[in-house]
């Protein structure tokens, strides 16, 4: 390759470029949103959630590994967080956010987050896309259990021109478990 | 002809892009056909629910399923192929030598789609990683990075290695840079997957790796194969080379610094949106400049735009992404911003760059490439001319129902309305845009027929290295 442009200036330019432009977004972001400490919300959602993310443990993320509570001697997994996986795996945050927004959502979907509330969750699923009504604070507007098992059932049955697929095709445990994540969202 | 490193065992120059252009063209098929049965779910929501056959199928076609698959079949599936194709064809082309593994370039395009189908079925059964846009779950990612991304960047990189030219034309250098740049970006994307990342810095990554999967590799390399595309068939050299670098090192230098910009909503420090908000709008910067060049390039050639099918898809690619920067560049200001945030839309404008700028302008490359390969003539003039209208009709009208859809969701967040009386205002426009979806739909099948017939049946060209213009007439 003797006598050809070796292009060794541009190479480096490139690798100092564009590592520089990712220090300067994800690691200094990065640090930044590292350090906040987490609130008692935080805290709350870590003991009902454990990680909700996808593992092998759970390939079908039907919330086997989720952390356990007991009830008249009985253990089992925290439907709390039963319920997060199943909204995680049936993409209801392909419609729902669980973000209010700074800007505007005071009065119809509550108070924005602290960004203190998101520590040790994961994945957020907060949503980019709102065809329906924020979830955050669904909990403090429909604390019914009754309510939120019928309309996930049955969406037209409480609200007739709701675009929002029935889910009736999930098992009872499963609706139980997605009702109680509702209501546990104060 | 042949070099030393080269490996060809028995395959033909242009097989692996051949496979690759094909394989592109049936995800594109695929990808669309689940959007527009994805968007008839927001229609009419309980359509297919309790119908006997479905059986357990009715889980797997639940719209929060269907949604992820076609993002992950026409990002990963149409429009990286149909990239790593356009490379495999190009490099060798741009750098005078042939593509250093055709073996390789078959297994890699092999790997890759057995890759997505299993990535499509994991979808399709629930196992979603729950971040938007890097919805495979981890053991997948590693796959993408190694057997899809790694084997492709490897050929690559070893064809330009072992070329036979002095300088490196800017369609290269953008295919390298892009290969390394989708690496880290993957990469970054899939560190939640990976490793205990979590609360905002996690969804700041994530947005960071949705943001630059559009930023660092699909505008890039869209641009460069128009910088191939449309000198080659204009026959015009490039306008300038300067214009070139100034869009290079624009997009390597700050085209991913607004990955925040996606979480103008959320308690991010103002600091990280105030810098995402500038410097999102220098993204006009590197779009201006390539737009500026390639309509340059055109001078005194704009009659061959109704001639010549991949001209007429290039260019048009090339011409939206006017309209699609500026209101890139504007709607992500927080002035602009809190209005639209999470509205129809965004998804408006989600399509506006995938289809109408980047899908645009591999379509145009995959006529020119694919009569190019079998040097064949394209079967079907007046198929090719049905598919260009019935995608630029059917765009036109889902971008134009989405947005007002959009403004009206984006209105009643200002005037308080009842969330289910927004809900049911755009009820109508969620119909026109499955109508407007089904033709876009219809296109790509009669593309990928009208490709099949010129790899079989189109008349074949004798004269080697006939000028572009031969292959439509
Ligand atoms: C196609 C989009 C879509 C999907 C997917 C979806 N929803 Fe909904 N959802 C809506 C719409 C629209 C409404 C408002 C009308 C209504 O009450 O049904 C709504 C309302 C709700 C409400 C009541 C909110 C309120 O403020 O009254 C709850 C709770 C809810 N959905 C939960 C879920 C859960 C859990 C899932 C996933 C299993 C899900 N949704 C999936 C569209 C969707
Ligand atoms: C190659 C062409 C296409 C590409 C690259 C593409 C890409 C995308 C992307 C990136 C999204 C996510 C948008 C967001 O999160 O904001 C999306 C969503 C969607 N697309 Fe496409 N798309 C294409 C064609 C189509 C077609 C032909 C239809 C048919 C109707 C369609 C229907 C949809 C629907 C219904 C959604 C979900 C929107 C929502 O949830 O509100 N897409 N597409």
């Amino acid at each position: 390759m003797g006598g050809y442009k070796e292009y060794k200036i541009g190479v480096i330019m490139f690798l100092v470029v564009f590592a520089a432009s990712m220090f300067m977004t994800i690691g200094l972001g990065g640090v930044y949103l590292a350090k906040i400490p987490a609130t008692q919300l935080a805290l709350s959602k870590q003991v009902h959630y454990g990680s909700s993310a996808w593992s092998i443990k759970d390939p079908l993320m039907k919330g086997l590994n989720q952390p356990m509570v007991t009830k008249r001697g009985k253990s089992f997994n925290d439907p709390v967080g039963v319920g997060k996986k199943i909204f995680i795996r049936e993409g209801c945050w392909h419609c729902h956010t669980l973000l209010p927004e700074q800007s505007m959502d005071w009065e119809y979907f509550g108070a924005p987050p602290l960004a203190g509330d998101f520590v040790g969750e994961s994945p957020t699923v907060i949503g980019s896309d709102r065809k329906a009504p924020d979830l955050m604070h669904i909990g403090s507007r429909m604390p019914s259990v009754a309510w939120h098992l019928q309309h996930h059932k049955d969406p037209r049955s409480v609200q007739n021109k709701s675009i929002m697929q029935s889910f009736d095709f999930l098992d009872k445990k499963e609706l139980k478990a997605l009702a109680k994540y509702m209501v546990s969202l104060k | 002809m042949s070099t030393a490193t080269a490996t060809y065992e028995g395959l033909k120059p242009g097989t692996a892009a051949k496979h690759a252009f094909f394989s592109a063209v049936v995800w594109l098929c695929i990808g669309t056909s689940f959007g527009f049965f994805t968007s008839l779910r927001i229609a009419w929501p309980d359509l297919l629910n309790g119908v006997e056959v479905m059986g357990p199928l009715t889980s797997a076609f639940a719209f929060g399923r269907v949604r992820p698959l076609h993002i992950t079949i026409v990002i990963f599936g149409w429009i990286s192929i149909a990239f790593v194709a356009a490379m495999y064809y190009m490099t060798p082309a741009l750098c005078n030598c042939r593509l250093w593994s055709e073996k390789l370039g078959v297994w890699n395009i092999w790997l890759w789609n057995v890759g997505l189908v299993v990535g499509g079925l994991s979808l399709i059964m629930g196992a979603n990683s729950g971040r938007e846009y890097q919805e495979l779950i981890w053991p997948l990612d590693i796959y993408v990075l190694t057997a899809i991304l790694g084997l492709a960047s490897i050929n690559v990189f070893m064809t330009v290695l072992q070329r036979r030219t002095q300088g490196i034309y800017i369609t290269v250098w953008f295919f390298m840079a892009a290969l390394i740049m989708l690496f880290m970006t993957y990469f970054v994307g899939a560190i939640p997957d990976l490793f205990p990342v979590t609360g905002l810095n996690e969804a700041y990554m994530v947005w960071w790796h949705a943001h630059n999967v559009l930023g660092l590799w699909i505008t890039p390399v869209s641009a460069a194969i128009a910088y191939y595309v449309i000198p080659k068939i204009t026959g015009n050299v490039l306008y300038s080379h300067k214009i070139g670098h100034l869009h290079f090192w624009t997009i390597v230098a700050f085209y991913s610094t607004p990955g925040a910009h996606h979480l103008m909503g959320a308690p991010l420090p103002e600091w990280m949106k105030s810098f995402a908000s500038v410097s999102g709008v220098m993204i006009l910067i590197p779009s201006l400049a390539f737009i500026t060049n390639m309509v340059l390039t055109v001078q005194g050639k704009w009659n061959m735009f109704s001639s010549n099918v991949s001209l007429q898809f290039a260019l048009t690619g090339t011409l939206m992404a006017v309209p699609l920067n500026f209101q890139g560049a504007f709607q992500q200001t927080r002035a602009i911003n809190w209005y639209i945030h999470g509205t129809h839309w965004i998804v408006a404008h989600a399509h506006f760059a995938l289809l109408g700028f980047s899908t645009f302008i591999e379509i145009g490359a995959t006529y020119y490439a694919i009569a190019k390969l079998f040097n064949r003539k394209i079967y079907s003039q007046s198929l090719a001319t049905t598919h260009y209208w019935l995608t630029t009709i059917g765009f036109v009208g889902f971008w134009t129902t989405l947005t007002l859809a959009g403004l009206i969701q984006a209105s009643g967040k200002v005037y308080n309305t009842t969330f289910i009386d927004v809900v049911y205002a755009t009820h109508p426009y969620m119909v026109g845009r499955s109508l407007f979806g089904l033709t876009i739909v219809l296109g790509q099948w009669i593309f990928l027929y009208n490709m099949y017939k010129t790899a079989t049946a189109g008349e074949p060209v004798t004269e080697k290295n006939a000028p572009a213009t031969v292959y439509y007439t």
